[in-house]
Formats: structure tokens, sequence, C-alpha cells
């Protein structure tokens, strides 16, 4: 469904995303993850044939979103950060517009999302609070039943109870069938429960791409005390960050198994060691502090 | 279908502009048969005075006409981009080349309906209404070219402004002043007092250059720019 591969952008001398590869297939429900800056915005903006990558080979639903831009954006609903409709057009004065570009628009669902979201077609779009707007980019972004659905942060600034709706919303039409969707988002309780598979950027890079179950099941904390301060010279392989103490070693190790606790148990320089769970939240964290580091 | 509706999308956005347009082209003509059905003159003199007051009046809206065509050539673009709607535009499964084309026909059609009014009222109706003494179409030719020019200066640079910048105002005002440029540049090649012919047609071919020049590069501009 989306291919990048190794695509950068830059602006002027500024580096955005740097030779970023990821393939998402269909079905997927990809969070993507990375403080602000990581390259998010413009990876999701190449995806949609807003931004031109300097370098590298974008497709999504196998068009080039540049050159094939009106056969792409037909199978993609999009849900900005900031929602700039018509504020001088009324709600159905905004869906009759949009409709005219969908050949695929479904009345039957823009009717179900309006009921849905108490959406008043004779209200005009000035008058909607951050909420409702948010809830009426939703309803044009589902209303012609995309094949894909491509959301950039599109809960940040909503207040919990609008937030909890529009993400019942989403999980409604999930469970509608085989729909592939991509969003970036810094909640990661919303992350956690949309994405099965999330991507964490930092920096223009992916530093990560997993299925969020095995993610967290997966990454582990080891604490660690050294015997003389001095940790092992044969390190596991997949930290992604650690720290020293004194005496005391902490690291986040990824793809922690059964392996790496023996090898951790063998080394002489370690007295002793506890593996420590980690939620979204926490490996997020190690990821971008390692990456700084 | 997609076009009909950046049309009337269009359309309604340059709603408040073709309104002023309409009422500041009409309201010359208003008050010229006004003046002249209350004067209570004879009838060959009240016709003499309703010609003379249409060529007048023809003449002030063609000039106000420049102004109209500065506030729709500078509000086609400038006007989403100063709410950030052209953002919501732009990630729409629509081509630039539709986006362009409906600005271009509302502005088109608007500014040619209003300012090919003026003209013809001067022109036509204003000699029917002619008596004894000669008709006017000759005397205005002169008018009638170097305010066309005017016209696309002023229109080109309300385009290129409005693509360029994010208020509709400014994009009006780079409209206005282009055939200031034109006159600063007629002024430094010739001498207005000695060769009046030359200085003319220098405003005029300036007044075209700058037309087509800011036309062209705008819309280029246009197919090129990033507009997220």
């Amino acid at each position: 469904m989306i291919e990048l591969d190794t695509v950068s952008k830059q602006f002027g001398q500024k580096v955005a995303v740097k030779d970023l590869s990821l393939s998402i297939p269909p079905g997927t429900k990809f969070g993507f993850l990375g403080p602000n800056g990581a390259g998010k915005t413009t990876t999701i903006r190449m995806l949609m044939g807003l931004t031109r990558p300097s370098s590298g080979t974008v497709r999504v639903c196998g068009l080039n979103p540049r050159r094939e831009q009106r056969a792409c954006r037909i199978q993609i609903g999009y849900v900005p950060e900031e929602h700039l409709a018509y504020r001088w057009m009324k709600i159905g004065e905004l869906i009759r517009f949009c409709r005219a570009f969908y050949p695929t628009w479904s009345e039957s669902t823009c009717k179900r999302w309006l009921a849905h979201f108490s959406l008043s077609p004779d209200q005009k779009v000035k008058t909607l609070s951050k909420g409702m707007l948010a809830k009426l980019s939703l309803l044009l972004a589902l209303s012609h039943e995309p094949e894909l659905l491509v959301m950039d942060e599109p809960t940040s600034g909503l207040d919990p109870i609008v937030r909890e709706e529009f993400l019942e919303g989403i999980l409604d039409m999930l469970c509608d069938g085989e729909h592939t969707v991509l969003f970036s988002s810094h909640i990661l309780s919303d992350v956690r429960r949309l994405a099965d598979r999330v991507g964490i950027m930092f920096g223009g890079q992916l530093l990560t791409d997993q299925q969020t179950d095995e993610l967290v099941a997966s990454t582990k904390r080891i604490r660690a005390v050294l015997r003389n301060g001095s940790p092992p010279r044969r390190q596991p392989r997949g930290i992604i960050c650690q720290e020293f103490d004194s005496r005391e070693w902490s690291l986040t190790i990824s793809h922690f198994s059964t392996l790496t606790a023996k090898e951790l148990q063998d080394a002489p320089e370690i007295r002793n060691f506890d593996v420590v769970d980690l939620d979204l939240e926490d490996i997020f964290k190690d990821y971008v502090r390692g990456a700084r580091e | 279908m997609m076009f009909e509706a950046l049309l009337w999308k269009d359309i309604r956005i340059q709603r408040v502009a073709m309104l002023a347009a309409i009422c500041v082209i009409a309201a010359p003509y208003a008050y010229a048969a006004y003046s002249c059905i209350g004067d209570g003159e004879t009838v060959s003199s009240s016709a003499d005075g309703l010609r003379a007051s249409l060529v007048l009046s023809g003449r002030i809206t063609l000039m106000v006409s420049l102004m109209v065509l500065a506030m729709l050539a500078g509000a086609a673009f400038a006007a989403e981009r100063s709410d950030r709607s052209h953002e919501f535009l732009a990630v729409l499964p629509s081509t630039r080349f539709m986006i362009l084309g409906s600005k271009a026909l509302v502005v088109a059609a608007v500014a040619s309906a209003l300012w090919l009014l003026n003209p013809y009222v001067i022109i036509k109706i204003a000699t029917i209404f002619s008596a004894g003494s000669a008709p006017s179409p000759l005397s205005i030719d002169a008018t009638f070219g170097t305010v066309s020019a005017m016209a696309l200066s002023v229109l080109g640079s309300g385009w290129f402004g409005s693509i360029l910048v994010a208020n509709p105002a400014s994009s009006l005002l780079i409209g206005l002043l282009s055939p200031f440029l034109s006159l600063l540049l007629a002024f430094g090649i010739c001498d207005p007092a000695r060769e009046e012919n030359a200085f003319r047609i220098t405003f005029v071919y300036g007044c075209l250059v700058i037309g087509m020049v800011t036309l062209l590069g705008g819309t280029a501009y246009f197919f090129r720019r990033e507009e997220v």
C-alpha cells in the first residue's frame, strides 16, 4: 500500500527526512511516533504528493503521488493536524463541494458519520469548535471510502472527551473492513490503541519499525549492578540507550530474549541484574534519548 | 462536476468583489441618467446631455474598472491563502490546471463583462444619442488603447501578487501600482513635453509588457509552488 525507498527531503541545508525506507502492506494500522521536527509531517506530505522528495521514490496504492496526484488522492482519506476547511461554507455546502472531487463518494456513509458525530448540515464551518472541526475532517476523509486513511496528529489539542469520540469513530471505521491507516501522534495511548505497527522517527531517520505488541514485548530495560563500575567488554546487541550511575548500569535493549539474559548472566563484570517491562511511552522516550546521545 | 464545484467556490469567494464592482460601475451611469431626467430640458438638448453624460460615465467607469480588475485578480488566490483554506483545497483530488482554470475563468468572465460594457456604452449607445456633434469613437480610440494596456498591467500584476502573497489587499495594491511603474519607465525614456506620442507609446508598451510578464510568470509560479 505504501512504499518508500531511500526517500530524503532537504529544505535548504536542513535535512528533514534522510534515507527513509518503509513498506506498509494493505490492512496495516501504522502509527508514526517521533518528537517535533522528527520528519513525520514531511513524510506524510510526501505521501500525499504535497511535497516533492529530494531523492528516493514514493509509491502509494501503487501510484506516484506527485505524478498521479488525482488518482492517488481519490484512494486516500486525509486528516491534517490543522483542520482548515472553507470557514464561510456551511457543513452541507462543504460536503457537496468535496463530493464533487470523489467518484467513490458514498452518501450513506456520509450521512452515517454526520449522525454519528451529531453534525448539522446547516451549521457554518466557522462556528464549529476545534473538536467538531476534527470530526468534520474525519467525516470528509471517510465518506469517499478510501483504501488508505492518513492522519497527521489528528487528535492534537482535542479535549479527552472529543478525542475519545474521534478515536471511536476511527475504530468503528476499522471494524468495517480492511482499511490501511497511517497516522502520526504524540499521544502514545492513542497509538497503542489503534496501531498494530509502529515506527519511531528521530532526526529524519526511522529508528525502528515493528509490530506494536512485539515491540512492547521484546523491548526491556535492564538494571544491572556492576562489580567494579565498568561495563562488560562484550555488550549485548540491540542497545537502544544506556546510562551509568556509579556502579549501576541501566540499558534498554530491543529484541530481548533468553539468549540476551544468558549473556548478561555470564558476564563477569555484572554482579546482578533485573529485567523491567516497558510501556510504549518508555520505549519511545528511550529510543529518542538513545538517538540524541 | 469537479470543475463546477471549483467554479461555484470561486464565484462565492469573488462574490463581494463582484457586487462591489457592479455597484461602482453602475453608479456613474445611474447618476448620469438621474441628472438628465431631472433636468426637464427639451428632447434634443436632453439627448445631447445624455450622450455627453454617458461618454463621461463610460470614461469614469473605465478608470474605476481598473480598480475592479485589481480587486478580482488580487482576491483570486490570496483570499484563500489569507484564511489558509488553500491548504484544504491542495489535498483534494483536483489538478493545478483545474484550480487555476476555474479562477481564471471567473476573473476573466467578470472582468471582461464589466470592462467591455463601458467602451460599448461610449461607442454604441452614446452614438445613438448624438444629435449634431461628431460621434465619439474616434476621439476615444487613444484613451481606450491606453486604458486597455493599463487594464492588462493591473490584471497581470494583481494576479501575480495574489499568487505570491497571502493578503488580498496587498495583491490589490501590487495590481494598482503596476501602471505607475510603467509611467516611471516612460518618464525615464522619453520627455513627455517634447515627445508626447513616444511617451504615450512607451507607457502603453510598458503596461503591456508588465501585464504579460506578471500574468505568465504568476501562472508559471503557481504550477511550481508547493501550496502546503
